[in-house]
């Protein structure tokens, strides 16, 4: 398990002694060692039955004794499926960095780096430890949008930076709460999450009249939801997103997002349950606004990239909402939507990106009629859309009916802040509902505006995409494909999850 | 055993094609063509199975595969092929593959691959749609249909007059699927509370329609509110009233493909989905009088519509719409046989009528305006004596295929319901009146259209139509009226999974029911030739003496200008949707533009304002750390002795 974990770290300090010239050589040895990586993860995951036992692989090490912290670390469903997930991304990042020349070897130590974070942000079941991870994983990227991006690339970084910082700082409260007062002599470990709950839940005093549990639930849910983003902590993700070179929005949008909401589902909905339940109604609202705002803003944009910075935002309203149900088919369908968004969102930028290393823009106006140009990219492009719009058949519509049918079902529990309610969830989403049809008024212009029309004369010297570009990018398609068709082998995976989490907001009641 | 073979192999033939694995040759089409013929091949080689007497009754099933939703719960996905699903296939397959072949001719070689991979791709996914056994499977060949619709309309996209009609379809549907999309969501829920397995497999859900009657919401029953939905989803499909508009802009599209997914097949989807769930349809008397209602409504709007319109093919469009109503109503009275055997008949003489329109097109050098053409019959003799069986069976002239199921619908009105019978006759009049003001307008008169002189009918394209006014001639009597004494061949069929009423012996009813719709068709017709004969000029005189009648029906009610006006879509004309102006008409838009401008000053202002109390306080702190040691011993010295102060005047006196 430290292995995998970090292994891209090491072949990221072998990769220092590397002269620096010599880019090729560099793009080959990162490209080998995340393709040699998820080989390993793949092996690794083809051995466990994750039918029965939640954690696998366990590594449990003391190492700050006095406040029982540990360096612990195991995999289970939802980290496997999220180490999964990384892994392509990464893969398919670094494949497609090649172009990148200036301070190239930097960049593949910070990209490898980067992943290591994120690994471990997925792999550590202490809580400390996973804070750790979770600030290591944002240097790499403050750099990596700092240096690499675009022509405000360093306003983007800064501003990227100090919020994920407050979200660090808020995550750090609750998590020094956690620590300072935790009765029991076990560490603050994922595989003990019942102890915890225990206590938190029996904690009676108040801390300037708030119980110490909705404390704790704030500050993760603060902390998680500027990541997601949820609605008002948004606004730093259209503009990392426009300014950061493809790959690293390809890896934001494919895994940085789903950091928050891996966080909300395993620790909010960990160590405070109960809180949960409470907030429920109020989660749901701003999921629902989060789809439709989001949507609206997208509509809105005359930048490529930006619009579809701001349809990320629209989708993680559905990990939201189907969070805040608390149904089965809510909490696995949120996991779906991860997954399907981390791949989908991957493919839309990638195909931003490509256009931008065309033609040097991504205004819409500025583009259009590259269809007749550049056929292979526009037959992504078409397909990406509808991905994203959620076309039957693909990975996107599996996630999004799962969790518009699982929020559907859900109904409020008397603790919640609303009291009791059967119909709540129904009307909501039938609210959300009509992002499906937003989403798809969005996509489709932006592909008109881009693909369709008549070709500008000062395009008409582009060059499509080249096969091997279009090699890694078939691949992205196919498994979109294939788990739209059959998402079976994922769902199996989550059960173990969803049960155990169900199981917490049961015992609540 | 093979069912998965007959939407494989248009699919697979779908993506060979796109990835030019055949280049732009011949041999692509071709290829094209010979699968789906061998999709017909595939369906005729499972009629024995139907036949097979067993006590499932004349239905076959394979599953496919299922998703482990829950630990324990499968949602299992199928094919099935009964009576219905079997003459959908039949009628995709046998038209599409004559579709395909005429394409052959219609299409240039150099757009082989790419028209041919879109065709072949809408092909499996209308066999996905009628195939399969339950709703959420259903879907994706529903969805599917409405890309492969989009791809086509949008098939020259150059011009962005062409990618808005696509678009509009394409979102004009989707408002019809959030319908869809929200009645498959009731019914899981239902069942999965009800009984904890989920499953939206149409056999189930029928087994259990009984528990729908629960009590719903307000003075809705469940039943009622799923129905409902689902029939929202039918209007966008099938372009029923509030929905309709989509399809005489999609007549963008090349003409074969509006012949056979927006005349023949995908638009009758719709009637095959409130066939397939009668069930749910025939619940709630509320529903079944709404479906009633919209479908004679949408029969005669697009009727009167189609008298004042220019363009051939959004002739040919509207009445399509018109037909589809027909269709709707007959389900609305419960006579679901009776509609599919109207969307059999249609299917054959509206691709007939698209395909003739798309060779006068052809030979008009690419012209659609109907005023702009006249005495093509000497040009085009064959396609003329074509157009006129195709239009013949339009109306509902005896031998042909058209009155059989036509007669059938009116007579069920008839019988049960003689306000809408009426209403239902009076479209019958307009039919005639604008089907053959086409016909008169196109191949007589003295007018000289500017045509191609070189132009000859290709053999791929005549072909085709040939085939289908041969089967214009035998398809009715599949299902004849009772008092011919013949062996009921359909209806027999359709009861294996239908209601269908056998066997009504009201010969005299019956008889009168015929003549008189022949009648309003012969007006209609002696009408449309005593002015149109001639040329147009019945259509000025009408503008110019009754201005606000004619502006009323040429511009459809005005109703699409609304929903220009109300909603997103710029349909009208080719505004580039790169300027700005071409969205501002939009109430979406509005929407839009507040919320981004909210999201970049209100938000993004607060963020910027909450950043300005660090910066400011930075600013102060930056003021301290200015790199001196002096001043730097300075602070601690002070900070030193305030600390030292505060200890020894608070914390010291408290120790005491």
């Amino acid at each position: 398990m430290t292995f995998l974990l970090f292994f891209p770290m090491l072949v990221g300090v072998v990769l220092l002694m590397v002269p620096k010239h010599v880019h090729n050589t560099i793009y080959k040895i990162s490209l080998g060692a995340t393709v040699a990586h998820f080989v390993i993860l793949c092996l690794t995951l083809v051995q466990i039955d994750f039918s029965f036992d939640q954690w696998h692989y366990v590594v449990k090490v003391p190492w700050i004794e006095p406040l029982h912290i540990y360096y612990a670390l195991g995999i289970d469903g939802l980290s496997a499926l999220m180490c999964l997930l990384t892994s392509i991304t990464m893969v398919l990042a670094i494949a497609l960095s090649y172009k990148i020349k200036k301070k190239s070897k930097a960049y593949f130590i910070l990209m490898l780096f980067l992943q290591t974070g994120i690994y471990g942000v997925f792999l550590s079941i202490d809580l400390f430890l996973f804070y750790i991870f979770w600030e290591m994983a944002l240097i790499p990227l403050y750099f990596l949008i700092g240096i690499w991006g675009g022509v405000r690339r360093e306003y983007a970084a800064i501003k990227f930076f100090i919020y994920t910082m407050i979200g660090s700082v808020f995550l750090l409260l609750s998590l020094v709460l956690l620590y300072l007062l935790n009765p029991t002599d076990s560490g603050i470990l994922l595989t003990d999450l019942h102890v915890h709950q225990q206590w938190i839940r029996n904690f009676s005093e108040l801390i300037w009249g708030i119980p110490v549990s909705t404390m704790i639930f704030l500050g993760l849910f603060i902390a998680f939801a500027i990541k997601i983003p949820i609605f008002p902590f948004h606004t730093w993700l259209p503009d990392a997103h426009v300014q950061a070179p493809t790959p690293v929005s390809v890896v934001l949008a494919g895994i940085l997002l789903k950091l928050g909401m891996y966080g909300m589902l395993r620790f909010t909905l960990g160590f405070v349950p109960g809180e949960v339940v409470m907030f429920a109604p109020v989660i749901f609202i701003l999921g629902v606004i989060n789809l439709i705002y989001g949507a609206f803003c997208a509509m809105y944009q005359k930048n490529m990239k930006k619009l579809i910075a701001y349809s990320s935002i629209s989708h993680m309203g559905y990990c939201i909402i189907g969070f805040s149900a608390l149904t089965f088919l809510g909490l696995e369908g949120s996991i779906m939507q991860m997954l399907s968004h981390g791949l989908i969102a991957a493919l839309l930028f990638i195909i931003a990106g490509a256009i931008y290393e065309r033609t040097y823009t991504l205004t819409m106006s500025d583009l259009g009629g590259f269809a007749s140009q550049l056929p292979r990219l526009t037959f992504v492009a078409v397909f990406a859309v509808f991905a994203a719009i959620g076309l039957p058949g693909l990975f996107g519509f599996v996630s999004e009916f799962m969790v518009l049918v699982g929020a559907f079902m859900g109904s409020l529990y008397p603790s919640s802040l609303f009291g009791a309610s059967d119909t709540f969830f129904q009307l909501g989403t039938s609210v959300a509902m009509f992002t499906v049809l937003i989403t798809a008024v969005y996509m489709l212009w932006m592909l008109q505006r881009t693909f369709f029309g008549a070709l500008a004369e000062k395009w008409t010297s582009l060059e499509d995409i080249s096969t091997f570009d279009l090699g890694w990018i078939v691949l992205l398609m196919a498994l979109i494909f294939v788990f739209g068709i059959q998402p079976s082998y994922l769902l199996e995976l989550t059960h173990l999850n969803v049960t155990d989490w169900l199981d917490f907001v049961g015992e609540i009641q | 055993m093979y069912l998965f073979y007959i939407i494989i192999l248009p699919l697979i033939t779908a993506v060979l094609l796109r990835w030019h694995v055949f280049d732009n040759k011949k041999s692509a089409g071709v290829i094209a063509c010979c699968s789906v013929l061998g999709s017909f091949v595939v369906v005729l080689l499972h009629t024995r199975y139907l036949f097979m007497a067993g006590d499932s009754g004349a239905m076959y099933f394979e599953k496919l595969w299922e998703w482990k939703i829950l630990p324990d719960v499968t949602m299992p996905f199928g094919l099935r092929l009964d009576a219905i699903s079997y003459v959908m296939c039949l009628l995709v397959t046998f038209v599409g593959f004559l579709i395909h072949v005429y394409s052959l001719g219609y299409m240039k070689l150099k757009e082989y691959s790419r028209y041919f991979s879109y065709l072949n791709l809408f092909v499996a996914m209308m066999l996905l749609l009628v195939l399969s056994d339950q709703l959420l499977f259903m879907f994706i060949g529903w969805e599917g249909v409405g890309l492969s619709s989009f791809l086509l309309i949008g098939f020259y996209h150059q011009s962005h007059k062409n990618m808005n009609a696509a678009k509009k379809a394409f979102i004009v549907n989707r408002i019809g699927d959030l319908g869809l999309l929200l009645a498959m969501i009731l019914l899981l829920a239902i069942y999965f509370l009800e009984s904890g397995q989920f499953s939206l497999s149409v056999l189930t859900l029928e087994t259990k329609a009984s528990l729908l009657q629960a009590p719903g919401i307000g003075d809705f029953t469940l039943i009622g509110i799923v129905g409902v939905l689902l029939f929202f989803g039918v209007c966008g499909k099938s372009a029923q009233m509030p929905l309709y508009m989509w399809l005489p802009d999609a007549m963008a599209g090349p003409t074969p493909v509006s012949a056979l997914m927006h005349a023949a097949s995908m638009v009758t989807a719709g009637i095959y989905l409130m066939s397939r769930m009668h069930f749910i349809f025939d619940g709630s008397v509320f529903v079944s009088h709404l479906v009633m209602w919209v479908g004679v409504i949408t029969a005669l709007f697009g009727s009167t519509v189609a008298i004042f319109q220019r363009d051939i093919k959004k002739i040919l469009a509207f009445s399509t719409i018109s037909q589809l109503g027909y269709m709707t109503l007959a389900c609305g009275i419960g006579a679901y046989g009776v509609a599919l055997f109207h969307v059999l008949t249609h299917g054959v003489f509206k691709a007939l009528l698209f395909l003739s329109a798309g060779d006068v097109i052809k030979a008009c050098k690419g012209n659609q305006d109907i005023y702009l053409m006249g005495n093509l019959r000497h040009k085009l003799p064959r396609t003329h004596v074509m157009f006129w069986m195709g239009a013949l069976s339009l109306v509902g002239i005896f031998p042909l295929a058209g009155y059989f199921s036509k007669d059938l619908i009116l007579f069920h009105l008839f019988t049960n319901h003689f306000g809408v019978y009426l209403l239902a006759l009076l479209g019958v009049f307009f039919t005639s009146c604008y089907i053959f003001r086409l016909l008169y307008l196109v191949f007589y008169g003295n007018r000289q259209a500017d045509t191609n002189q070189e132009y000859r009918t290709p053999i791929t394209m005549l072909f085709p139509m040939v085939i289908l006014s041969i089967l214009l001639l035998m398809l009715g009597w599949l299902w004849v009226p009772s008092f011919l004494h013949l062996p009921e061949v359909l209806p027999e069929f359709f009861a294996t999974v239908l209601p269908v009423e056998l066997g009504h012996h009201l010969v005299f009813k019956e008889l009168i029911v015929g003549l008189i719709s022949t009648v309003f068709a012969a007006t209609g017709f002696f009408l449309a030739r005593k002015f149109f004969l001639y040329g147009p000029k019945a259509d000025f005189w009408i503008a110019k003496r009754y201005p606000r009648f004619y502006r009323l029906l040429s511009h459809q009610y005005y109703l699409d200008e609304l929903y220009y006006k109300a909603f997103v879509f710029e349909n009208h004309d080719d505004r580039d949707p790169n300027e700005d102006n071409a969205f501002t008409n939009s109430v979406l838009h509005v929407v839009a533009v507040f919320k981004g401008l909210i999201d970049r000053y209100f938000i993004d202002g607060l963020v910027h304002w909450f950043a300005w109390i660090p910066m400011f306080l930075g600013s102060v702190y930056a003021k301290i750390q200015n790199g001196q040691i002096q001043s730097y011993l300075r602070w601690i010295t002070m900070g030193s002795l305030i600390s030292l102060l505060y200890w020894f005047l608070w914390i010291s006196k408290a120790g005491q």
